[in-house]
């Protein structure tokens, strides 16, 4: 059975998606089916027999080829906020909770060895890749000295390194302290700001129920001199307009990162959404999307010379998420031998230290099923490639999958329980956007053929710096 | 009404012609000027009817230009202008994507020595120059010191961990140290590299050293043969039983254009088995020769598949990926033009110098046409197979019988 995906666009044109070739046509113009099914063939969809693997030693080679892209240390699980959608909070009942624990000092610096240990190594099969060094939480700021520690231990040891350092915060405890140091260190810092004071404060809060939205723009006065970015959460009642306005002003670093709040993990926190709710996030979409279209009718013919600040609003960003998912989608010779469907690759992309010194597959993944070493003992090779086994196993159905090489699931679905499992609810979700996003793609495309691609490399000359948190 | 062409179909202009590829069938058609201008502008989305204005022709000759790809299913009229993603193997973000990627290595030429009893014009060290002295065995002025056997086989393990595909191994004379070339092979053969190349030339083969290469079954030899074929180089030919290639070496120099066809192809007759066959050509100056060469003729744009393409399209064909460890340590990008070496194994491993020299070894591994005049102002320029050492500009070629400013192949 040939797996295909029809569509239209706003002009009427028809299209079909080819997912094995992850080719699209005008239905008119596909006329050679014979050549295309030989085209397929000739790309190839080799998928090595994880089952056959005897020696983990290549699992070892494929991390040391692309893998260590980022080393992300937990250095707290405490937060001095109690924002409603957090995975730690009562919404998420099969996550951790909100727990007091500090990184030691010698989990952070043997976590710290340990990567430059094996970027060393890895240099024999990758000579480019450099350490990469993020902070996260909890919230980083409470263990500052922790975070000094570190970044002095790498810059006075790892001297033939060029280390980028990054920290996520809710940059509530932001001062002239911990901001001349990372200064100092070039640190970037990413925060977390949701959209304007009524946006922000209606979930990201304060133990007492005080919202936070105050205290962080004072503080993002003072941010002169590094380089800055914000990432925004949404959910169904988002006004996703006011949100796009918000990060349109001047007094906000520019918007690098969107997510709903988290529907991939068992959760109670969509509960309170209504239908009319529903309807009217769909409403806002929709507004969206009809923005997007607007906007490149507009700008249809000016290349790069957009605004960028502007660019990069909410609605912006959403449509260059869009556009670089669909362009990324593995086609011809970009498909994964080992991970032949999901967005999933071979864990031991980044390293997530977490507070304990477990090493895990990301800082999205919670369950046992993501840990894949322990800064003691390192990489436990033979542990991800039991990772892999059962991710294949869990997929064996995408081989019959309209969305098989355009899908984004992650670890964080497969990988935050006890095993790596599935989920086939969040897989019809994924497979009912894309009708939609082909879609609307394509209907942008016909407006101005360029512009996809000229998105993309907007995108990614915008946030080259900090590519690694948007991964 | 608009007219596009289909995804498989990539139209690619020059300055005066274009042509256009047809990626299903790996098929090139070429276009005049006026089929070009038009294929321009629809695929800028422009109207049918603004085409014929903008380009002052009739619209029964448009159509008829459009109903042409049409017929042979490469394009299609549309009532409302539709978007054409252009049909590709690899993403065209992947190159500007956030992660480090390692780099994209191909082949890789070991010199296992310096060395060789005989002195042909078209070696090395001499003034004649061959087109594809890269898989010819060269000896070089001034090169004494060899590296020992432990330490090659320790660069192999460095460019088996690097991702090299295709591993090169000549020298000087390869064959003349049975034992040294046996460790090397061994050391290969565990390594599991995707291909293993021997470059070897006819007067190094005795009867000891062809049973020495049928022992090695997974091995490809180009073996270097001087031109006409001699009893020997025939004798070879039948006796090796693995994979062979035979590369005559032609001097061009005081030959007709004719000849130089005449004679190939009655050698080509001689061969009894089923060898791989590919011609190479030397001459004393290229700038008075190059036109009797089918290699800088049509057929140096005969590549017309979607890889090759985007490949040329990042890539240098040739140079793309490649480095060279002569026989005394030293690293460089192409076995010929060696006149700055990035290392040497010695005292560097290949990954560092890969790292330390990123900007030497990319100035050669990306040097795509675009950035070769005339090449980019020419429609082959993602189809065409290309050797920059024998040019004597990098950045320049001098050596081609297309003149893109005037289409027209001489």
């Amino acid at each position: 059975m040939v797996i295909k995906m029809d569509f239209k666009t706003l002009s009427g044109n028809e299209y079909v998606y080819l997912p094995e070739s992850g080719i699209v046509y005008p239905k008119k113009a596909l006329k050679r089916p014979a050549e295309i099914e030989k085209f397929e063939k000739s790309v190839g969809n080799e998928k090595i027999n994880l089952d056959e693997i005897k020696n983990p030693d290549i699992i070892k080679e494929l991390i040391f080829k692309s893998g260590l892209q980022e080393l992300i240390l937990e250095v707290t699980q405490k937060c001095n906020l109690r924002c409603k959608y957090c995975v730690y909070s009562e919404s998420y009942p099969g996550v951790r909770g909100y727990n007091p624990k500090d990184m030691s000092e010698d989990t952070a610096l043997k976590a710290i060895d340990l990567y430059f240990s094996l970027l060393k190594e890895g240099r024999a099969y990758n000579p480019y890749r450099e350490p990469k060094i993020g902070f996260y939480g909890g919230e980083p700021l409470l263990n500052f000295e922790l975070i000094k520690t570190c970044i002095t231990h790498v810059m006075e040891n790892y001297t033939d390194f060029d280390p980028h350092f990054v920290m996520t915060t809710n940059s509530t405890l932001l001062s002239d302290e911990i901001l001349t140091f990372l200064r100092e260190y070039d640190c970037e810092i990413v925060l977390s700001i949701d959209g304007p004071k009524e946006e922000h404060d209606r979930n990201r809060v304060f133990p007492g129920g005080k919202g936070s939205f105050d205290t962080i723009m004072e503080n993002a006065k003072s941010l002169g001199g590094l380089k800055a970015y914000c990432q925004a959460v949404y959910d169904l009642k988002t006004n996703t307009n006011k949100v796009h306005e918000f990060f349109c002003g001047d007094d906000v670093p520019i918007l690098s990162g969107i997510s709903s709040v988290s529907s991939k993990i068992p959760n109670t926190y969509y509960n309170q959404f209504s239908a009319r709710d529903r309807k009217t996030h769909e409403g806002r979409l929709a507004k969206m999307r009809h923005y997007q279209i607007e906007k490149v009718k507009r700008e249809s013919g000016k290349g790069n010379k957009r605004n960028g600040k502007d660019r990069a609003s909410l609605y912006d960003l959403n449509l260059m998420n869009l556009i670089t998912s669909i362009l990324s989608r593995h086609i011809g010779r970009c498909k994964d031998p080992y991970v032949p469907y999901t967005g999933a690759g071979v864990p031991g992309f980044k390293l997530f230290a977490d507070a304990y010194g477990f090493l895990r597959i990301c800082e999205r993944t919670f369950g046992d099923a993501s840990i894949i070493g322990d800064v003691e003992s390192g990489l436990n090779y033979e542990k991800i490639l039991g990772i892999l086994q059962s991710l294949r196993s869990e997929t064996l159905s995408c081989e019959s999958c309209v969305a098989k090489n355009m899908c984004s699931l992650c670890y964080a679905t497969f990988a935050s329980g006890p095993a790596i499992k599935g989920d086939p609810a969040v897989c019809e979700d994924v497979k009912m956007q894309l009708e939609g996003m082909l879609s609307h793609l394509w209907t942008l495309g016909e407006i101005d053929q360029n512009v996809l691609i000229e998105l993309a490399e907007e995108y990614y000359a915008l946030f080259e710096d900090i590519g690694k948190e948007l991964l | 009404m608009f007219f596009r062409l289909n995804p498989e179909s990539r139209l690619i202009s020059g300055q005066k012609k274009g042509v256009l590829y047809d990626f299903l069938d790996n098929k090139v058609y070429n276009l005049s000027p006026e089929e070009k201008s038009v294929l321009e502008l629809a695929e800028k989305s422009t109207e049918i009817e603004e085409i014929c204005k903008k380009l002052g022709m009739p619209e029964a000759s448009v159509m008829d230009i459009f109903e042409k790809f049409r017929e042979k299913s490469l394009g299609e009229f549309y009532e409302n202008n539709p978007y054409i993603e252009p049909l590709r193997m690899k993403s065209p973000i992947s190159s500007g994507a956030f992660y480090d990627s390692p780099p994209q290595l191909t082949n890789f030429f070991v010199e296992l020595n310096n060395s060789c009893h005989y002195n042909c014009s078209y070696c090395g060290k001499n003034r004649m120059k061959r087109i594809f002295g890269c898989i010819g065995c060269n000896v070089w002025d001034g090169q004494k010191k060899v590296v020992e056997s432990d330490s090659l086989i320790t660069v192999l393990d460095q460019a088996h961990m690097l991702g090299f595909g295709q591993i090169f191994l000549t020298g000087g004379n390869v064959l003349e140290n049975l034992d040294r070339l046996s460790a090397v092979l061994n050391h290969c053969e565990t390594l599991h590299f995707p291909t293993i190349f021997l470059t070897c030339h006819e007067t190094h083969v005795t009867t000891d050293s062809v049973d020495f290469l049928n022992h090695y079954k997974g091995l490809t030899v180009f073996l270097n043969c001087d031109f006409p074929l001699s009893p020997k180089a025939l004798k070879i030919a039948d006796s090796l039983r693995g994979n062979l290639t035979l590369v005559p070496i032609v001097d061009v120099t005081d030959m007709s254009k004719e000849d130089v066809m005449k004679d190939i192809q009655n050698e080509h007759e001689k061969i009894q088995r089923k060898v791989g066959w590919q011609v190479d050509y030397c001459s004393a100056d290229f700038t008075k020769d190059y036109c009797k060469i089918p290699l800088f003729g049509r057929e140096r744009a005969a590549n017309a598949s979607l890889q090759f393409f985007e490949w040329c399209q990042e890539y240098h064909p040739c140079l793309g990926g490649i480095l060279t460890v002569s026989s005394d340590g030293n690293v460089y990008v192409c076995r010929i033009m060696r006149d700055n070496p990035l290392g040497n194994v010695l005292n560097t491993n290949l990954s560092e110098i890969i790292r330390n020299k990123k900007k030497e070894t990319h100035a050669f591994w990306n040097l795509t046409r675009d950035k070769i005049t005339p090449c980019n102002s020419c429609e082959y320029r993602y189809s065409c197979m290309d050797c920059r050492a024998i040019e004597k500009d990098a950045y320049q070629t001098n050596l081609c019988a297309y003149d893109p400013h005037e289409g027209k192949w001489k």
